[in-house]
């Protein structure tokens, strides 16, 4: 089978809210889930991708059609890609549940590597904030990590 | 037979002189993997509030699957990585996987009671608190997060600098 962009046909996605993405098949193939459909011909239309909701995957096949584009250059997808994980931390939770779902290497690494800028140099209660978390830890613990860890936190 | 010790190699720069190459390791986790809560699938129908409530809830960075949290604490530094584990249980658990690169291990330090490494992945210097016994002793390799050290009465053994465990071999082989 043919992939190639001149030849690519559209393939109809639909999001766990109901919305139908018209996205080209050498775009969407981008991720293996749906390239594993395609291969089996079993991309019946609309392709339900129940773990996705309409904005989400809207972003994740505009990554998708960037990365297919076969004229970008290296620099050009690194600029381009510093620029499109610039977003708050739901969008970003959303987008690594869904490269995860869609198995998207490549975006998978590039918001994982995102969240792991977010956190460098960073103090856990800052860290919390940031992501919205409860410590869980009850005081002993704490003490213990913090008696652990007290050379690395200077 | 006992411990080859190796030489070690300077570094022409700062004249420093690296005993060798230290793969750090938090410690041992022999702990099962981390009992996640299950991700909610979406629901349907939510409306006003108790939409707004589930999307919080979906939004849940502690109900990551673990291999996604490993790759995220994998992008980090030795420090970070205890940062990270320090946030919460789910993400302590994802910390206390092997790093991928080793730090070098310095052969003294300026100040005694420690002992100095070099983190490769972030360009730092760290000074481990060591016991008197490992700072007396020969080093004679590193495997798995632990430093084969020889003393010169104590015989061989296993110290693990982050938690601090050692482990004498009473008749090495």
């Amino acid at each position: 089978m043919s992939l190639s962009p001149s030849t690519s046909k559209m393939l109809s996605l639909k999001s766990s809210d109901g919305k139908v993405l018209e996205v080209e098949e050498h775009v969407a193939v981008l991720c293996e889930t749906i390239k594993s459909l395609v291969e089996d011909g079993c991309a019946d239309s609309p392709i339900p991708l129940a773990n996705v909701d309409g904005a989400t995957l809207g972003n994740v096949m505009e990554w998708c059609k960037k990365h297919a584009d076969q004229k970008a250059s290296a620099d050009d997808l690194e600029d381009w890609d510093a620029e499109f994980v610039e977003r708050d931390q739901g969008e970003l939770y959303h987008l690594i549940m869904a490269a995860n779902y869609l198995n998207i290497k490549g975006l998978l690494d590039l918001i994982c590597q995102k969240v792991a800028d977010m956190i460098k140099g960073k103090h856990p209660e800052k860290i919390r904030e940031i992501f919205n978390i409860e410590n869980d830890f009850t005081p002993e613990q704490q003490e213990q990590i913090r008696k652990d860890n007290s050379w690395a936190f200077e | 037979m006992g411990l080859t010790l190796q030489k070690g190699f300077k570094d022409p720069f700062t004249k420093t002189l690296y005993l060798g190459l230290f793969l750090p390791q938090l410690k041992c986790s022999t702990e099962g993997s981390p009992l996640l809560p299950e991700f909610n699938s979406s629901k349907t129908a939510m409306e006003g509030a108790k939409r707004e409530e589930i999307e919080v809830k979906q939004r849940d960075w502690t109900r990551l699957p673990n291999d996604i949290l490993v790759l995220i604490v994998s992008g980090v530094s030795l420090t970070d990585s205890f940062r990270f584990g320090s946030v919460c249980t789910p993400w302590r658990h994802a910390s206390m996987v092997k790093h991928r690169l080793p730090w070098l291990m310095l052969s003294k330090s300026r100040v005694t009671k420690t002992r100095g490494f070099f983190c490769l992945q972030n360009s730092k210097f760290y000074q481990l608190p060591l016991p008197k016994v490992v700072r007396r002793s020969w080093w004679g390799g590193s495997s798995h997060g632990w430093l084969i050290m020889a003393h010169k009465t104590r015989g061989d053994f296993l110290f693990n600098p982050f938690s601090e465990c050692s482990d004498f071999a009473a008749n090495p082989p």
